[in-house]
């Protein structure tokens, strides 16, 4: 573990003393001190007609209203720049020749790579103190912070972080060139954003159940609150995956190299299909969006397995609302239901309908609307149905906001700017006087 | 103590090392000496386990070396092409090296003169420097054999001086030392055997004087045999 300990100081004082870093997290500070104003100043203004509208103010949640917007210049600096961080740590170990003297010192060789990853998620970390001060600002607003679905959210863009870190160290590992390397990367984040995009348009049905598994799909998930094991079993062992892919493009070669992957390839193939079969998925929203009330979700969960036949094309805004809605709960509560997006000539025959299939009895209806399904599939399992609220309702959190948010303009402009350019600087220096 | 027998790579069909095989006895500094492209760096590479043969053997006490990691407890190697992280200060390299191989040779700092750079960062540094710190990476460890990949480039005669009687020392202590070399001039003052290596074959090998019978060259120089070996 001393060895550990000095790989990782090391990486860590390269980091540190990279002006790379120093410019992208100057940079973070800009994309979340706009993007949060401009979430702020939306919220603030759509919140005008909620305050005497109890009704329309339960739509208003911190979280998907100030929170992911603001998380949105993260993903993107995320995606598009942080690869090019990254990258240097392990392409700079491979154009100096000096992996070569990594591996010779007296330590296993997987150190090298996990120090990197753990300096790498150091940093994330770092990054994730610099969106802080936007709970802060929210608060002393006098907004309302949903503490569950904040950490949710936070915990969904560090794995996101550790997946950027895992390509784009597979990416450095795998080509000669710092360029290749840049567009290798991007490409595998891209062709995720793309597949994820690709299933609402009729490509081809491969392109919809990939997107299944495509990372912004998964991020979206934590970006809803729902806290899903499967997700982040899913996302830690594909960054696992890239990360020993690229120690093996490291440190072995010739036949060894292409046994250690097909074995790396089939234990995580099997990891995944075992991972699809966990279905431990919790709603942390307070307004509980994601879920059916209780006394439903239970008479739900007693309802013999059914199957669906959807007579709609997967662009059609029906469906869409369906799935957003009805589907998106019924999936969350169980994973046993069969569900059938028809195609083909049958399509145009029964377009619009929802035909659900019980017991080998079914039943149809062309309503999208859960009020309308419910009684319908209970008295098609013979069940007795009635429709209960529970009792406390959410009340939603909307927020008038007044002034220019100067404050915010303050802190992330001029105060962690200045702040990340005095701690690299005592880094220059400290590590000037240690040694002189 | 260390065989090579009958090791042969090609890269893209083109043939890099074609069934080179020799002994290294325990306690001398062997040169391989070869023109640009004879396949020095390729044989040492796999000498010490950083590419992989296509066929033939590395022996150790009689004992096949398979794995990279049984290797790695025998060979210091300092490649040709590696540049230290131009970005760290001297001393911190140098503490990183001590703490990590936990040898501390503050000696081999005396001798290799690096006391005067400690404070500077790395890329500051001249090609002399530099290569004094590379040798220092491949001799501040336990370990018994130390292969060196071209190691008199970018040093002035004086300097030269002293790193040669700085690997007479180290080779005195007990290290065996296996050299790439192609300035057959600084090689034939510090090598005990010569391996000749032209166009991926073992020309000859043997000391000095066999080098000397081999070639029916009586008094001549190691440039004067390789120049009539290669002929």
């Amino acid at each position: 573990m001393k060895n550990f300990k000095l790989l990782l100081y090391k990486e860590l004082k390269e980091y540190f003393g990279a002006k790379s870093v120093l410019l992208f997290l100057m940079l973070l500070s800009f994309f979340i001190g706009y993007s949060f104003i401009t979430a702020v100043q939306l919220y603030s203004e759509q919140s005008i007609a909620a305050l005497n509208n109890p009704v329309y103010a339960t739509g208003f949640e911190p979280c998907s209203g100030v929170f992911v917007p603001t998380f949105g210049g993260v993903f993107l600096l995320f995606s598009l720049f942080l690869p090019f961080v990254f990258i240097r740590s392990v392409y700079e170990e491979k154009r100096n020749n000096t992996i070569a003297l990594l591996r010779q010192m007296p330590y296993p060789s997987f150190f090298i790579i996990f120090s990197k990853t753990t300096a790498s998620l150091i940093l994330i970390f770092c990054m994730c103190i610099i969106l802080m001060p936007t709970l802060l600002l929210w608060s002393s607003m006098g907004g309302h912070l949903p503490v569950n679905e904040l950490l949710l959210l936070f915990s969904g863009y560090a794995l996101y972080g550790v997946f950027i870190i895992a390509v784009s160290f597979f990416s450095a590992a795998v080509f000669n060139s710092a360029a290749n390397a840049s567009i290798g990367a991007l490409v595998l984040i891209i062709i995720s954003w793309i597949i994820d995009f690709g299933k609402n348009s009729p490509v081809s049905h491969i392109v919809v159940r990939l997107a299944k598994w495509s990372v912004s799909a998964n991020l979206k998930i934590f970006e809803q609150g729902i806290l899903s094991f499967s997700v982040i079993a899913y996302l830690g062992v594909l960054a696992l995956l890239f990360i020993l892919l690229a120690d093996i493009f490291l440190t072995s070669f010739g036949h060894i190299r292409y046994i250690k992957i097909i074995f790396l390839l089939v234990g995580c193939f099997l990891l995944f299909y075992l991972i699809s079969l966990i279905s431990l998925n919790k709603d942390l929203t307070e307004s509980c969006k994601n879920s059916f009330p209780a006394s439903t979700a239970a008479a739900l969960k007693k309802l013999p397995s059914f199957e669906l036949d959807i007579y709609l094309r997967r662009q059609d805004s029906r469906f869409k609302d369906f799935e957003n809605t009805f589907l998106k709960k019924l999936k969350l509560l169980r994973n046993d239901i069969k569900i059938n997006l028809i195609t083909g000539q049958k399509l145009s025959e029964k377009y619009g309908l929802f035909i659900y299939k019980l017991n080998g009895k079914s039943t149809q209806t062309y309503s999208n609307s859960e009020e309308e399904i419910l009684p319908a599939l209970f008295k098609l399992a013979a069940l007795k149905y009635s429709a209960v609220s529970d009792g406390d309702s959410f009340p939603g959190y909307p927020l008038v906001v007044k002034g220019t948010l100067n404050n915010v303009k303050f802190v992330y402009y001029l105060i962690i700017p200045l702040f990340l350019v005095i701690i690299y600087l005592l880094n220059f220096f400290i590590r000037k006087k240690e040694y002189s | 103590m260390l065989k090579i027998s009958g090791i042969s790579k090609e890269y893209f069909r083109s043939i890099a090392l074609n069934n080179i095989s020799f002994d290294i006895n325990k306690g001398g500094i062997t040169g391989i000496i070869g023109p640009n492209g004879a396949g020095k760096t390729t044989l040492l590479d796999i000498i010490t386990g950083f590419q992989q043969q296509d066929s033939g053997k590395v022996l150790y006490k009689n004992k096949i070396l398979k794995s990279f990691n049984e290797k790695k407890r025998i060979f210091s190697y300092m490649p040709e092409n590696m540049q230290i992280y131009p970005e760290s200060y001297t001393g911190e390299y140098l503490s990183f090296i001590q703490k990590t191989t936990g040898c501390f040779r503050n000696d081999l700092i005396e001798i290799l003169e690096l006391k005067k750079v400690i404070s500077k960062r790395i890329k500051f540094l001249s090609k002399g420097y530099h290569q004094r710190l590379k040798i220092f990476s491949s001799l501040a460890n336990r370990k018994n054999i130390v292969v060196l990949d071209e190691p008199f480039d970018g040093f002035d005669p004086i300097q030269l001086i002293e790193i040669l009687n700085l690997i007479k020392s180290e080779n005195k202590a007990g290290r065996t030392f296996i050299l790439s070399i192609h300035q057959l001039f600084d090689a034939e003052k510090i090598c005990s055997q010569y391996i000749l290596l032209d166009e991926g074959k073992a020309v000859a090998s043997g000391t000095i004087l066999e080098l000397r019978s081999i070639f029916k060259a009586e008094n001549a120089s190691l440039e004067e045999i390789f120049i009539k070996a290669l002929s």
